[in-house]
């Protein structure tokens, strides 16, 4: 119920002021609503719309079909990165895995070929004896390289060439 | 009325809705404030740790290489296995974990058993540093029995690898749990090895399942930097081999040695002996275990375990001990080079000066004894010095008096550390150790000037020595040469320190000429090598224990005396087995790692005529020719021919064509295709020089001799194939040889 301010003080002055039977407020409309103009649609026309519903009913499945797609497709693609994501660290704990045992064995091969052994299989298994002094030939080297060129002829003088014949 | 009592309902509604507002709105306020400001960081926290995984990458351990790259120390991932003893519920499934566990990880089986009995406790660790192969083992096992998963579990974890086990293990060092540095220079360089550690922290979703790298932030794990020794791993074998033959042939307690650039101060190799697996550096080696156990039995056998316990803690610490850098001795007659370097520097002495040495000398109320006790008579300096003569080394100092002595005991390094870069370096204290300028007396002063009275560590005797080699620069000693990062960049390259000049080049020139002559003629003579000039001085010291006398033999120099090119420093301590000085147990040792470490660095020999005179001949080819002349053909050059099978030709010999061999040395020919001839190898220790060759003809063998083999007393004392061994016929045995002179120096 919506009462104004003006007719709350109406309605006090009568409960107050009047003996005369209390009426109900009667709604009046400011303005008078005009009369609806019905026109009959023909039967082409209302093919037309309906057609037109169903469309519009279609693309909103359509319009939802995409968008369930790309969210299935999001999801799936989630799941493919997951799984990779998984591949990946499995991956790289092989590779450590793999360093690792490369570590060791490079290690266990060090081990096995180290001087001690080397040493000790060359000498006593295949009966080698150590290099002597006088097996290494010493080169000096500390004159450099030296190229000797051959040069061009010199013209002897005459009196040089009967030198040279005596 | 009605109306009066609707409002009223209205009101007591409206109010009823506030109160309900407020009360909730303020909780939650409340709540808010709590939650953000209040105990913001607590929450803060648990909201990370439960959206967030946080992942530690493990920064690898840098790797220790020598000075041609070889590995000597690396990591790599190893896992640790343990159990959780509270979800052991019977006594069937504890002996069945304690049977697996044992036999997979090699373990003994009782132990772990009491492992398994801990029932109170949720994490026993039952291996560490165990390897992949084993690891997976142990998940197959635990995979085979139903609810062991609950029991037995993995963790990472990390082990260091040391390919040549016990090799340069005092330098080294070793680490322990979480791959930290213990020792050496694992201990020392640790920051440096270590790195840091690297995170990935990623978003978790609701399930606790770590989301995609798309959420995740990487922060790379530094790999630690990589050393790159001055060490050579050739060097330092045969400092090893030859320290470790000393210790046992002169029943010593230890042996350490030191080979050193002359010019820069770089260490080649340090080597303790005996010394430890740096793989499992906690086990001491049986001959120890049984040393102790013998000490610690009562008369009935019985060992109190405590004690024993006791024992082993010790025996690790000693074992693990770097002689080299943390402990001293009284260099004894090394120090007369230091002595004598102060001499000429001042100029109150010259070499060619004459002295008398009557036997004795005194000083206030002592009176100094030479080790000749009847005197050397009139000598000259560079006489006495190979005579070791203390009553003149005595009165040079006199000459230079106390603060001018003592300056050039400062000078060459005597009373502060080196700064080597190894931990633990023994530190001189003043007045503890030697005697401080204002405390040093005429007798404390005449005592020092043969190196008796104070204390120096082995690196500080070869660093002051080497200064007299390299033309009197006093360098820092190091051992890592350069360290690299992962990708072998180099980021830090070492230059030499030269700590001070010390004494002139003049000087230094004319103490080279005079220690050469030391090693060739006078007290070092067993350090003597063809061809090499080596020039050093050697020194024996008593250590001040009750009862018994024991001793330090050492010797120190370097080669070729004319363009020095290494510093070797060589002490054997308390030797056993008859020999104790310094010429006769250390002279030799550093002439076997001299002569090999001069033909490893390509130094070529230059023999005086007297050496070429003593050089063996060399073997002809004679394969091809008939037995008759190849003969003739080699007795003509003094050989004694072995002839094996019948056939005309010979087809095969042994030595090949080009070996030396000493004259009479053993050739043997063969005729026709078939196995060479056995021989055993007899003991050819304690002989002359042709005793020891007569002995090896007889046997079909050859002896190369190496060591100190003029004049007479010569004695062999090692041989390079161990007597009993079976060798091809004409095999060359290398025998070593020494002076029997036992001199005092």
């Amino acid at each position: 119920m919506a009462y104004n301010r003006t007719e709350a003080v109406d309605m006090r002055r009568a409960q107050h002021g009047s003996a005369a039977p209390k009426r109900k407020p009667q709604y009046q409309p400011r303005h008078a609503a005009p009369k609806p103009y019905v026109v009959e649609k023909s039967k082409r026309q209302l093919r037309i719309e309906e057609f037109r519903n169903s469309r519009k009913a279609m693309k909103i499945l359509a319009v939802c079909s995409i968008f369930f797609f790309f969210i299935a497709l999001q999801i799936y693609s989630q799941v493919q990165v997951d799984e990779l994501d998984r591949e990946l660290d499995s991956v790289n704990a092989q590779i450590a895995v793999v360093e690792s045992e490369n570590t060791r064995l490079s290690m266990e091969l060090d081990s096995a070929i180290s001087l001690e052994k080397v040493d000790d299989y060359a000498q006593n298994v295949l009966g080698m004896v150590k290099v002597e002094n006088y097996q290494i030939s010493y080169i000096d080297i500390s004159g450099g390289d030296t190229v000797t060129q051959s040069g061009g002829k010199v013209q002897k003088s005459l009196w040089e060439t009967i030198k040279m014949f005596f | 009325m009605a109306r009066e009592l609707k409002s009223k309902l209205n009101k007591r509604a409206f109010t009823a809705l506030l109160i309900t507002c407020i009360l909730g709105f303020g909780m939650g306020a409340f709540g808010l404030i709590n939650v953000g400001v209040v105990n913001g960081e607590k929450y803060k926290l648990k909201a990370e740790s439960q959206q967030l995984s946080d992942t530690k990458v493990s920064a690898l351990r840098g790797t220790i290489y020598d000075a041609k790259m070889n590995p000597l120390a690396q990591s790599a991932d190893a896992w640790k296995i343990f159990i959780n003893p509270s979800k052991i519920s019977d006594q069937e499934t504890m002996e069945t974990i304690a049977e697996g566990l044992s036999a997979i990880l090699d373990l003994d089986y009782e132990t772990v058993l009491e492992k398994c009995s801990r029932s109170k406790y949720a994490y026993v660790l039952i291996k560490s540093q165990v390897e992949y192969e084993d690891k997976n083992a142990v998940i197959e096992f635990r995979n085979a029995h139903k609810g062991y998963n609950q029991i037995i579990g993995t963790e990472d974890d990390v082990k260091r690898y040391y390919p040549f086990g016990s090799f340069a293990s005092s330098v080294l060092g070793f680490t322990g749990d979480g791959d930290v540095g213990r020792s050496g220079l694992e201990y020392y360089y640790d920051n440096i090895l270590t790195g840091t550690a690297g995170r990935i922290i990623t978003a978790k979703n609701a399930k606790q399942i770590r989301m995609s790298s798309d959420y995740s932030a990487y922060y790379a794990a530094e790999t630690g930097l990589n050393l790159q020794l001055t060490i050579d791993q050739v060097i330092q074998y045969y400092l090893d081999t030859a320290l470790e033959n000393a210790v046992k042939l002169n029943d010593a307690t230890y042996g350490y040695g030191i080979v050193m650039d002359v010019e820069t101060g770089a260490i080649l190799a340090m080597s303790t002996k005996p010394d430890f697996d740096c793989n499992s550096p906690y086990a001491i080696n049986e001959e120890t275990e049984t040393k102790i156990d013998e000490e610690l039995a009562d008369e009935e056998g019985n060992i109190d375990e405590k004690a024993k316990s006791d024992a082993v803690v010790a025996a690790r610490y000693a074992q693990w001990r770097n002689r080299t850098i943390c402990d001293s001795y009284e260099p004894g007659s090394v120090y007369k080079c230091i002595t004598a370097a102060a001499g000429i520097e001042e100029g109150v002495v010259k070499p060619e000066e004459m002295f008398n040495c009557t036997g004795s000398y005194e000083v206030a109320d002592r009176t100094y004894h030479c080790s000749h006790r009847a005197g050397h008579g009139v000598e000259d300096f560079t006489t006495a010095m190979m005579n070791s003569c203390n009553p003149i080394f005595i009165q040079v100092a006199q000459r230079l008096g106390k603060a001018t002595f003592y300056k050039y005991f400062e000078a060459f390094g005597f009373a502060e550390g080196t700064d080597i870069d190894l931990p633990a370096e023994f530190e001189p204290g003043a007045d503890v150790t030697y005697h401080s300028l204002s405390r040093l007396t005429s007798v404390a002063m005449a005592s020092e000037s043969f190196g008796q009275t104070f204390q120096a560590s082995p690196i500080q005797i070869i660093n002051a020595i080497n200064a007299i080699a390299n033309g009197g620069k006093l360098m820092q000693p190091y051992i890592v040469g350069s360290m690299l990062d992962e990708n072998g960049n180099r980021v830090f390259e070492r230059e030499p320190v030269v700590k001070r000049q010390v004494i002139s080049p003049e000087t230094a020139n004319t103490l080279n000429m005079m220690m050469e002559k030391v090693v060739s003629a006078g007290t070092a003579r067993n350090a003597y090598v063809p061809g090499y000039r080596v020039a050093g001085k050697t020194g024996t010291s008593q250590k001040l224990t009750l009862g018994e006398e024991i001793y330090v033999a050492s010797f120190c120099g370097f080669a070729p005396a004319d363009n020095p090119r290494v510093s070797v420093l060589i002490a054997i301590d308390e030797p056993k087995a008859g020999a104790f000085t310094g010429g006769s147990v250390a002279g030799p040792v550093a002439a076997e790692v001299i002569e090999k470490t001069m033909q490893y660095l390509n130094v070529e020999p230059q023999y005086t005529d007297d050496e070429l005179a003593r050089l063996e001949e060399s073997v002809v080819k004679v394969t091809g020719v008939t037995v008759a002349m190849a003969q003739k053909e080699l007795q003509s050059k003094g050989f004694t021919v072995k002839v094996m099978g019948t056939g005309d030709k010979v087809v095969k010999q042994f030595p090949r064509p080009g070996q030396t061999l000493s004259k009479n040395g053993v050739v043997v020919l063969y005729t026709e295709d078939m196995d060479p001839a056995m021989v055993t190898v007899p003991n050819l220790t304690g002989l002359s020089v042709a005793e020891a060759n007569n002995v090896a003809v007889a046997c079909g063998l050859n002896i190369r001799r190496t060591g100190y083999t003029k004049g007479d007393n010569i004695a062999s004392y090692r041989q390079s194939s161990e007597a009993g061994t079976d060798v091809q016929m004409g095999t060359v045995v290398t025998v070593y040889f020494r002076t029997e002179i036992k001199e005092e120096d």
